[in-house]
């Protein structure tokens, strides 16, 4: 990440910097990120589970509120089968928040392996936030396209799905299909770029303000990193959301979808004999 | 851990072809809303440019496996600005049932 040395610029490795290897395996400092994330949030599910209580605390009410507030997003917005992927919007939201939060933790992206290079000395961190790798968020994105062409096949099968893929009329599938390859491998690669884009741009900008100047000014810029990682989680989970319902709308029937779903109003219970109030 | 009970109830939800009574009467179930809209209108404009590079590079990837560059780099400049075009009436499209 920085290079601290005097006189010289200030770069960020744009790819996770291996800290160790086990046989082929590379141990990235992202990784580590990860885990850190990972573990953060089964810790706070581990409490959430053992400790709650009908009556929440003011903790357990800090820990249900994003859950809650996320969840009540999806039902609004995520169609009438909101309930099948609410937990995988939820994870992703979670999950990226906590992995974006890391990279503001002091220690992380300045305490690290000095390594000492022929342009200057180079600092190798322990901890990167996962998020600005590039593999990390790759792999998210691919969670979320299997969902939703999953949700596609499993609303319309996988005829239904292809015939959708090839488009009408028939003849025009030689055109029709690359475009629509072109089409979703753009959206794989629009959520993965978006987010790693804007958090290793928001560790150069950290990485830069505190070289230029170290006191006061950077902790305006955290405070900037600390809102726009809460949008990028956001983003990715409602981008994530929306490709799921919109596979869901894309695929359904045309007659189910004019069915009228609207539920009919009860008839109002009529109280004659209510007691007044002497 | 989740009771088994309120487990059932959010697996007995997702059903392909049941409906949640509670859910409006929009295209697929969807609602809609401001979310929904936000979160594609933020995706549009990286999608755009993304569809033509990938169409680019789709194009080179074919020119150097044939060896007939430059002429799937070509189809690929126009495939990728067709699935531009495509992904802006595929939102529209969708945005407009809702």
């Amino acid at each position: 990440m920085p290079i601290f040395a005097a006189g010289e610029l200030v770069t960020v490795s744009i790819k996770a910097e291996p800290l160790f290897t086990i046989g082929p395996f590379t141990f990235t400092n992202s990784m580590v990120g990860a885990l850190l994330a990972s573990a953060l949030l089964l810790l706070m599910g581990w409490y959430f589970t053992r400790r709650s209580t009908l009556v929440p605390s003011r903790l357990q009410s800090l820990l249900e509120f994003p859950i809650e507030w996320m969840a009540g997003i999806v039902e609004t917005s995520g169609g009438r089968m909101w309930r099948g992927f609410v937990t995988l919007v939820l994870t992703f939201f979670l999950m990226i928040l906590v992995a974006n939060w890391i990279g503001l933790l002091p220690g992380v992206g300045t305490v690290g392996e000095v390594h000492h290079a022929e342009g200057g000395a180079e600092l190798v961190p322990f901890v990167r936030p996962a998020s600005a790798d590039l593999n990390f968020t790759l792999g998210l994105a691919l969670i979320a396209f299997v969902a939703f062409v999953s949700w596609g096949i499993r609303i319309n099968g996988v005829r239904g799905y292809l015939s959708e893929f090839l488009g009408e009329p028939r003849y025009m599938a030689p055109l029709m299909a690359p475009i629509h390859v072109i089409s979703e491998l753009s959206r794989l690669i629009s959520l993965s770029m978006r987010l790693f884009g804007n958090v290793f741009a928001g560790e150069v900008l950290l990485a830069t303000m505190l070289a230029l100047v170290p006191l006061a000014v950077p902790t305006v810029f955290i405070g900037l990193e600390l809102i726009f990682g809460f949008v990028q989680a956001l983003v990715f989970a409602l981008l994530a959301m929306t490709y799921i319902t919109l596979a869901i709308a894309e695929h359904a029937h045309p007659d189910e979808d004019s069915s009228p779903h609207v539920a009919q109003p009860a008839p109002a219970e009529t109280h004659p004999s209510a007691p007044e109030a002497a | 851990m989740v009771p088994e009970g309120r487990a059932n109830d959010v697996l007995g939800a997702v059903e392909v072809t049941g409906q949640d009574p509670d859910r409006g009467a929009s295209p697929g179930g969807g609602s809609g809303g401001p979310p929904l809209n936000w979160a594609l209108a933020l995706d549009l404009g990286l999608r755009l440019g993304i569809s033509v590079i990938v169409g680019i590079g789709l194009g080179l990837l074919v020119d150097s496996w044939l060896h007939t560059s430059p002429l799937f780099t070509l189809v690929g400049v126009v495939l990728g600005m067709a699935a531009a075009m495509f992904t802006i009436w595929d939102v529209a499209k969708q945005a407009m049932r809702r």
